[in-house]
């Protein structure tokens, strides 16, 4: 009953989150992410209805949606740089190679297990495929947010909450993987409904983030943004040097 | 990678994400801003280091009082020195932190929206950075765990090894004036 119970709750929230996406044309401000719940809810629907008409399929049919899943995710990571760098080209460049590093990195990992096996990825299972592409995301997440606090980007309401629900929705998957990559625990099935239920609250943020439009807060005149980077650079360099001298050698003053 | 590594090294991804995540939610971006920007360039905070001059650090961190105290004075008071000291110190290198903190954050946001934005060179602020923070800490621990007899020593030698470690940083070359796009990686596509 409860596993129902949550079925429906995060069906009615992901009809909810687009219908008002389509009402408030926030849908044409960010095509991916609506893209992404739509894709959420047809997998939810088709997996609602293998679990009730064909049981016997369902761990397949949930590994195989899960992993497109995560592919269409990806997505969201992308619509998160696009949208909220674009007034920050520096701060964009220092992001895309970011995460050039961490697609190389998890590249160069794949090649290096090709080399050792048969097999492309490192993967005996779906599910052990979809923790290494997780594990991916995470980093790319990771990398993101860390940029977005550091250069203080600010991104408007919507967009926020996009970036707190996915990073959290992620964050929330890593544990559940790691929890099912633990064979005989018992705590695992009491998370596949916390694991439903982190979702949801997921659903929630995004619901009331994206309830209505929130324009991208504007940068003040006085921001700098007009000085080059050369002059700025030598300028913090100057700073850091005024500092130095003071974590120098005491006893020879 | 066995599956106990695996597992292990899911949760501390997921910590760490959640963390940042944490970091996210607190971090007041927009209203931030405004408040920098407002502040003009010669009150946010470059001056402050004027205040305390490097002859009060060298009598901070140096022997010659506490040696007249532990000559002239009573233990009571000798105590109530290293204590007044070791808090002194170590309200230093808090300050220090908070100083190298702000320094970056006013360079991030004067450079968030430059197109020219130089990937080495940002890199190579930020080991600085690092190093910066990581030497306020070690000497804050330093501090705290050593007590203040060894005050100047300790502060030698965390100097010592910030000035090394300062010298590599600054020895990685640096690209000529008019070709700050170079070494950045990709690009904007025009």
């Amino acid at each position: 009953m409860p596993t129902y119970a949550l079925w429906f709750a995060t069906m009615s929230f992901e009809i909810l989150l687009l219908a008002r996406g389509f009402y408030t044309r926030l849908f044409a401000r960010f095509p991916l992410f609506y893209a992404y719940v739509l894709f959420v809810l047809l997998q939810s629907i088709a997996r609602f209805s293998v679990y009730h008409w064909l049981p016997q399929r369902y761990m397949e049919c949930y590994w195989y949606t899960e992993f497109v899943g995560v592919i269409v995710g990806c997505g969201v990571l992308f619509e998160i740089y696009r949208k909220g760098l674009a007034p920050y080209p520096g701060t964009a460049r220092v992001a895309r190679n970011v995460l050039a590093l961490v697609f190389v990195a998890a590249a160069g990992k794949a090649l290096a297990a090709s080399l050792r096996g048969p097999l492309w990825w490192p993967a005996r299972t779906t599910a052990v495929l979809e923790r290494n592409l997780r594990a991916v995301q995470a980093f790319a997440v990771l990398g993101l947010v860390i940029l977005l606090v550091a250069y203080s980007i600010p991104l408007g309401r919507n967009l926020r909450g996009i970036v707190m629900g996915y990073a959290l929705f992620i964050a929330t998957s890593l544990a559940n993987l790691a929890i099912l990559a633990s064979p005989g625990n018992e705590f695992q099935h009491v998370w596949s409904y916390s694991q439903q239920a982190f979702y949801l609250i997921v659903l929630c943020i995004w619901t009331v983030s994206l309830w209505s439009y929130s324009s991208l807060p504007h940068l003040p005149a006085a921001s700098g943004a007009a000085q080059p980077y050369g002059a700025v650079e030598q300028k913090t360099r100057e700073r850091f040097k005024r500092i130095r001298p003071h974590f120098g050698k005491t006893e020879d003053r | 990678m066995g599956d106990a590594t695996a597992i292990v090294a899911l949760v501390l991804l997921a910590l760490g994400l959640l963390s940042a995540l944490i970091l996210f939610w607190r971090s007041t971006a927009g209203a931030l801003d405004h408040r920098e920007d407002a502040v003009p360039e010669s009150f946010s905070g470059d001056d402050r280091w004027a205040e305390c001059p490097r002859e009060t650090i060298a009598q901070i961190f140096g022997s010659e009082d506490l040696v007249f105290i532990r000559t002239h004075a009573s233990e009571r008071l000798r105590r109530a020195f290293e204590r007044d000291r070791r808090q002194i110190a170590l309200q230093w290198a808090r300050s220090a932190f908070d100083e190298t903190q702000q320094i970056m954050a006013r360079h991030f946001r004067a450079v968030r929206s430059s197109a020219d934005l130089n990937i080495t060179l940002e890199s190579k602020l930020v080991a600085e950075f690092l190093l910066h923070q990581s030497m306020c800490l070690t000497l804050a621990g330093a501090l705290r765990l050593a007590g203040p007899n060894n005050l100047a020593r300790l502060a030698g030698a965390v100097g010592n090894l910030g000035q090394q470690v300062g010298a590599v940083i600054e020895s990685i070359p640096r690209p000529a004036p008019g070709d700050l796009t170079k070494g950045s990686g990709l690009r904007t596509p025009s």
